[in-house]
């Protein structure tokens, strides 16, 4: 008996227990990148690129933000990333760059002149990151840094 | 009251009038049997146009004498012998005396007073002027509608019908008249001749006439059946045309009854639209207001349990707007209000929806928009913002929460999971995009 009313009490308080949220806030401020292109590599050729391909892969991009289990392992307290994008043209293909970085590493940063530099070990999981977007409006080779497990660093863009 | 009673009579006038109809129908048949009778009388007493006449103007002997009375006239005669048939009459001369008689076809009886005084017959003739056969200067040539009969004694008079006289026959062989001609005609009757009739004995005879009388009715019996038909045709045709005329008016008054009905049905929908759109449109920014949102929401929430049409909504708050009331006062905070109402509102679909929601708070309804397009219309939101002058005096930016609706999902969970990420992005600094993403692990 005293076990009943003790498991009916522990099921009372599993279910009464405070469930943390459902959503994972995720802001993003978007800089269309129109600086230096040597800083991202030599053999890269900036290509500027038309707005519905942008419009598809920013997008695409959020979506996959969205996806990714390492933001969604932050519903606590939600992500904010500065997104440096810029068109590129390699090997025959036409590419978006994606970088992103969380925003209280990079305040008061002009992202549109300036190359994000990322940071390869941030203090926070999932703070920096980048990824490309090809022509086809697919996210490809989306890439944490620093993220436990997941240290599969491709050399990729200057990275 | 006189209204009432004028009331009633439109709307009983068909059947008085057809009352009336009746009524002047029995009425009318009543009359023709109890009265309505034309009369001609000729009194001999004072008639001036009657001579006495014998055979002599025949290369006769007889004689008369004709004595006017008071009352009468008294034909004194003596039959002699002569003429080979005797007789003695009175003639009396009607109309001209020759072409122009009277016209006595519409009598139906004939009254004769006479009181005989010795033996024999009389004769009644009505001499008919038939321009045919008749001739002007020879009195013989009228044609003779005769009877003969025997005068009673008593005062009663002898009393005849047209039906009972006949054309003499030997005036129409005398005179060759066809057989279509040689019929009693009494329209056109100049003399009327009383004489002795046939085989009277020779010698003295006394006859009084004390009066003749023609008796019919004002109209013929048919004439009265035909006008009364002529008249129920007649008031059946008026009453037809008053009910044509009343339906025409009836229609007339129902159509500008239908027509005024449609007009104020019109008006009324205008107005309830007017109302309706009013009340669901915030005054100040032309936006929908809550109770429209409301609307929207229920029908875009169908659409996506049903069809499973994502549906986004965006939050966004204007930053520093109490600083903008505050320095510039609520007139410029009203212009930040219009026009940025207007340049999102530029800026958004036709299928989305821009609502007040209260204060500086506003809400884009996006439907069929998954998460991360609506994040995406957001950021262009936020940029456009930044980037017009919406005041002269200062920036104005805003900051944005996203959320996508789960089907099935309350819309107040969806509003608060929306107003975190916006609460997110003023704690983030202000200016940005945050959106609430639903959490799949």
């Amino acid at each position: 008996m005293k076990k009943i009313i003790t498991l009916s009490i522990l099921i009372l308080l599993v279910s009464c227990a405070k469930k943390g949220p459902d959503f994972v806030p995720l802001t993003l401020n978007w800089f269309a990148y129109s600086g230096d292109i040597f800083a991202f590599g030599k053999d890269v050729a900036i290509e500027p690129v038309d707005e519905p391909f942008s419009t598809k892969c920013i997008i695409a991009m959020t979506q996959a933000l969205m996806d990714a289990p390492t933001i969604q392992a932050h519903a606590e307290d939600g992500m904010a990333f500065n997104v440096q994008y810029f068109g590129y043209h390699r090997s025959g293909e036409t590419s978006i760059q994606f970088r992103g970085s969380c925003q209280y590493s990079d305040n008061n940063i002009d992202f549109e002149k300036k190359p994000m530099i990322l940071d390869p070990k941030p203090v926070r999981e999932g703070c920096s990151w980048s990824a490309r977007c090809t022509d086809s409006g697919k996210i490809k080779d989306l890439e944490f840094l620093g993220s436990i497990g997941k240290i599969q660093r491709k050399k990729h863009l200057g990275q | 009251m006189k209204t009432l009673l004028l009331k009633i009579a439109f709307l009983f006038r068909i059947n008085i009038l057809i009352f009336a109809l009746l009524s002047l129908t029995i009425v009318a048949i009543l009359a023709y049997r109890q009265g309505m009778d034309s009369i001609y009388t000729i009194n001999p007493a004072t008639y001036p146009y009657i001579v006495a006449l014998t055979d002599s103007v025949d290369g006769g002997n007889s004689v008369i004498n004709m004595i006017r009375t008071d009352s009468s006239i008294i034909m004194d005669y003596e039959l002699r012998e002569g003429y080979a048939y005797p007789y003695a009459s009175i003639q009396i001369y009607l109309g001209d005396g020759k072409t122009h008689g009277k016209d006595l076809s519409a009598y139906d009886s004939v009254f004769l007073w006479i009181k005989p005084r010795g033996e024999g017959s009389v004769r009644l003739y009505l001499r008919g002027w038939d321009s045919t056969i008749s001739k002007i200067d020879n009195q013989a040539s009228l044609k003779f509608n005769e009877l003969e009969f025997f005068p009673l004694e008593e005062t009663y008079p002898a009393v005849f019908v047209p039906s009972e006289f006949r054309v003499a026959g030997w005036w129409v062989s005398q005179n060759n008249v066809s057989a279509h001609k040689a019929r009693v005609d009494i329209s056109n009757i100049p003399l009327i001749e009383i004489q002795t009739g046939t085989g009277a004995p020779l010698g003295y005879g006394t006859l009084e006439i004390m009066g003749i009388r023609f008796k019919g009715k004002i109209i013929s019996q048919l004439s009265l059946t035909t006008g009364l038909v002529a008249i129920w045709f007649v008031t059946f045709f008026i009453i037809l045309i008053i009910r044509f005329f009343d339906y025409s008016k009836e229609r007339a008054a129902n159509r500008k009854k239908r027509e005024e009905l449609e007009k104020n049905l019109k008006a009324l929908e205008i107005e309830k639209a007017d109302f309706e759109k009013s009340s669901k449109e915030d005054p100040l920014t032309g936006c929908l207001n809550r109770a429209g949102f409301s609307s929207i929401l229920t029908r875009e929430q169908e659409r996506l349990n049903k069809n499973g049409s994502p549906l986004s909504y965006i939050i966004l708050d204007i930053d520093r707007f109490k600083d903008v009331n505050d320095t510039f006062g609520h007139s410029v905070g009203d212009e930040v209000l219009v026009n940025l109402s207007k340049l999102v509102q530029s800026r958004i679909r036709n299928t989305d929806a821009l609502v007040r929601w209260g204060g500086e708070e506003f809400v884009v309804l996006c439907s069929d928009t998954p998460l991360q397009n609506a994040q995406f219309l957001a950021e262009k939101l936020r940029q456009n913002i930044e980037n017009t002058e919406l005041i002269s005096q200062r920036k104005v930016t805003c900051s944005f929460g996203v959320a996508e609706m789960i089907p099935g999902e309350d819309s107040k969970k969806l509003f608060e999971r929306a107003d975190k990420a916006l609460y997110a992005s003023k704690q983030g600094g202000r200016n940005r995009v945050t959106s609430a993403s639903y959490k799949k692990h």
